[in-house]
């Protein structure tokens, strides 16, 4: 397992500087000038020509690629164009609380949604399947930040139960948590669903049963363990998106990560903070779907890795 | 030897003000309350020239204080400076205040000012704010309490300059991006980056003291979250309300509004230089076209005003000028005259995020002008790919906004104007020499007058269509006392309470 790990951790680091590279160039080819974004529409093209010598945008791209990487692989992504801060510090400052959002989320998906998924296949067929059915599809169809204003209107500004914006208290997360993990619910519920109708059709539920083990037992002990591989992986690959609804979502909620930054960043052509972004992004998708390959050794015995 | 003329007025002025101030200063009104105010701008950085967002700028005003400064009229007075006087055209006097204390107990002099200036032209400190300070030469020093501005070339917006230019300590323990040291009515406490900004009361401030003990600034980008935190008093101030949002706000318990109109000016630019728009009668022919009225009352629903001049109302350089009647039949005559009896087809590019309601106020132009035969392709663009297009002159018709954030007419007007810079394909070198004269002129008397030239030629030959002055709409709670709204969009809140 350790050579396994070795060997993805190197295939990781591969990914994560193919990822930083394509988006160097990519911003670059990109429509619009940082120096012209940063100084507005009024500014002295004297002024605009200082502006882009010190930002090092007058070198050759292949100079700046360079300059780049050699600070890069320092942890130097370089300053912010209008936050005079360190890029990497700035982004991994809110890293935190992106997280914090996006792992509320997760942990409040999964607990409503394998309730929900094996309600639903207990009573498939049901008008309480179908009722859960409606939701789900409504859940996944709605878009984040759409949410995310509803639960504003409805529980902040009518209601006045909850804080409208900010981070701190559970109550600042209660809704973009909500917002955050809707869809997630809804995806995770549908799979729960399927799993356990697949499985109940399974030998060794009937089995199970034959042995006169109660219901519940054949479930909780049965059904549930060799449902998770499926959930495991779909919830592994969906923190990505987890983490993208959560970028959506703070800049509603006004929740201090890594969101706004990043939606700024790249609508102002902040270049190191855009590289920042990409760079700890990347590596966190990375991992995560490390951890997910490694979690399914621990539920199933099978699987292994060579 | 000539004095600032308003010199003596405001000095008399500025001495009542203080006056005024010691009253219930003596009467020993501490300052009390948390102030809580929610900007829809992002809060950029704690030193004051590294930013040109009014947000930040209002910021900086809580901890810092200028040499001059500006009324809620739009005129300039005295803050830090006492009085100043124009030795030469290339030399300005500055008498400063005198036992005014920076944050950190030292004493505000003239070596302040020399440092505050000489660092933004400094390209070590990469100020954003550089624009203002081009001609900037040096600061001499004869005394603590006499500060002599040198400019490489006549400056006449030197003191619109100093209103926004935050005065520094020279030699700071600390980076100013870490611990902003000013002289102003509040101290920093604490900025958690894209969370809050907490400054607290200065007890010694040279004014009197506030009125609030703190004031927690927070910004929240998205308009329907910081209208919400507003009604439901989880903030005490916020700015830009929607015009959709008005009337909901006005009747909303507890909550005011206050709309003020700004320097901020929304224009339809032509690419004069080029055929059909380089026909004087053609550029006329729009201007008769376009009903701004209608895009005033329709669109903007009372969050706009329309326009009389090339500048906002209450902008050091406003010249009052007649507006084009709306008048198609007349449109469609010049256009026949010019050529164009059947019209002809352009494109209308526009930053479609940038300010509110662009995309409707497009389509609005577009159909009015559809209606004299000229057929508008609308093209909305994200504002990366709007600026670039529109600094690089790839455009027929055009929606820009611009707005004089240091009260004074040289910017925008020469600055987007003068055909060094290369904003527009049409150029006149009456308007370039009128450009000049003004950036040049320190007299201000003749200033203004080069300014009404300026603007004149504008309305009558410019390829440009002034639509409308866009107003700040302010929301408050009512246990806020004392705002003032101005026309620069500054929020400043030394003399705002809490009840």
């Amino acid at each position: 397992v350790t050579e396994y790990v070795v060997r993805r951790l190197l295939a990781s680091a591969v990914v994560v500087w193919g990822v930083v590279t394509l988006t160097f160039f990519l911003v670059r080819v990109l429509p619009g000038d940082p120096a012209v974004l940063s100084l507005g529409v009024s500014a002295d093209a004297e002024a605009v020509a200082k502006l882009r010598h010190a930002m090092g945008l007058d070198n050759p791209l292949v100079v700046q690629y360079g300059i780049f990487l050699r600070d890069a692989v320092r942890g130097d992504f370089g300053e912010s164009v209008y936050m005079s801060q360190p890029s990497a510090t700035l982004f991994l400052v809110k890293l935190p609380a992106t997280l914090e959002l996006a792992v509320t989320a997760l942990v409040l998906s999964v607990a409503i949604a394998l309730p929900l998924g094996m309600y639903a296949a207990i009573r498939v067929n049901t008008t309480r399947d179908a009722l859960v059915g409606l939701f789900t599809l409504t859940a996944q169809s709605m878009p984040n930040f759409w949410v995310g204003i509803m639960l504003i209107l409805v529980f902040s500004q009518t209601l006045q139960l909850l804080p409208t914006f900010g981070r701190g208290t559970w109550q600042q997360t209660v809704l973009p948590a909500v917002a955050v993990a809707l869809p997630m619910v809804a995806l995770v519920a549908r799979l729960v669903r399927t799993g356990m109708l697949d499985n109940l059709q399974e030998d060794y539920v009937r089995t199970a049963r034959a042995k006169g083990l109660p219901e519940r037992a054949v479930v909780n002990r049965h059904i549930v363990k060799n449902m998770l591989i499926p959930v495991v992986t779909v919830v592994g690959l969906q923190f990505g998106s987890l983490l993208a609804g959560a970028v959506i979502v703070e800049i509603v909620f006004s929740w201090p990560g890594v969101g706004q930054l990043t939606v700024d960043a790249i609508l102002r052509r902040d270049y190191p903070v855009v590289a920042a972004a990409v760079f700890f992004i990347s590596l966190s998708f990375v991992l995560v779907n490390l951890a997910v390959d490694i979690a399914y050794a621990y539920l199933d015995p099978r699987i292994r890795y060579g | 030897m000539r004095t600032g003329r308003c010199a003596p007025v405001l000095q008399v002025l500025s001495l009542l003000f203080a006056l005024s101030l010691l009253g219930p200063g003596l009467a020993g009104a501490a300052p009390s309350g948390t102030l809580t105010v929610a900007m829809a701008r992002a809060i950029e950085t704690l030193d004051p020239p590294l930013s040109l967002s009014i947000g930040n700028w209002s910021i900086s005003m809580t901890m810092f204080d200028s040499l001059v400064t500006v009324g809620p009229d739009g005129s300039l007075q005295p803050m830090l400076a006492t009085r100043w006087e124009v030795l030469d055209p290339l030399t300005w006097r500055f008498t400063l205040r005198r036992g005014v204390r920076f944050h950190d107990g030292r004493s505000f002099t003239s070596a302040s000012v020399k440092a505050s200036l000489d660092r933004i032209i400094d390209p070590a400190t990469k100020a954003r704010q550089i624009g203002y300070w081009q001609s900037y030469d040096r600061t001499e020093t004869p005394d603590d309490y006499t500060a002599i501005i040198k400019t490489k070339a006549p400056v006449g917006n030197v003191l619109s300059a100093l209103a926004v230019t935050m005065m520094v300590p020279p030699k700071p323990s600390r980076p100013l991006t870490e611990k902003p040291i000013g002289t102003g009515p509040f101290r920093f406490v604490e900025w958690v980056v894209d969370d809050h900004l907490t400054v607290e009361a200065n007890p010694d401030y040279w004014q009197g003291p506030p009125k609030v003990a703190k004031i927690v600034f927070r910004s929240i980008k998205e308009q329907t979250t910081r209208f919400s935190a507003l009604l439901a008093g989880q903030v005490d101030l916020i700015d830009q309300i929607l015009p959709e949002q008005l009337d909901r706000a006005r009747s909303a318990s507890g909550v005011a509004v206050l709309q003020q109109p700004t320097s901020f000016i929304r224009q339809l630019w032509l690419s004069g230089g080029r055929p059909p728009f380089n026909d004087n009668r053609v550029r006329q022919a729009v201007k008769h076209a376009i009903d701004t009225k209608t895009i005033v009352d329709s669109i903007m629903q009372g969050s706009a005003e329309t326009v009389d001049g090339c500048l906002g109302a209450k902008v050091l350089g406003y010249a009052k000028q007649t507006p084009y009647a709306y008048d198609p039949g007349k449109a469609r005559a010049l256009l026949a005259e010019a050529g164009f009896k059947d019209g002809f087809a352009t494109e209308l590019k526009f930053g479609a995020e940038l300010y509110p309601k662009q995309k409707e106020i497009a389509e609005t132009i577009a159909a009015q002008l559809g209606e004299v035969g000229i057929k508008v392709k609308v093209t909305p663009q994200d504002q990366a790919l709007w600026v670039q297009e529109l600094l690089a002159l790839k455009w027929d018709m055009e929606i820009v906004g611009a707005g004089s954030p240091a009260g004074d007419g040289d910017d925008p007007l020469r600055r987007l104007w003068h055909s060094n810079n290369k904003r527009l394909t049409w150029s006149s070198p009456q308007l370039d020499k009128l450009l000049l004269d003004q950036q040049a002129e320190v007299d201000r008397a003749k200033r203004l007058r080069t300014f009404a030239d300026i603007c004149k030629l504008l309305y009558t030959e410019g390829p440009v269509v002034y639509l409308l002055n866009d107003m700040e709409i302010y929301g408050l709670r009512d246990r806020v006392t004392g705002f003032v709204a101005y026309p620069d969009q500054l929020i400043r809140l030394y003399s705002v309470g809490v009840k």
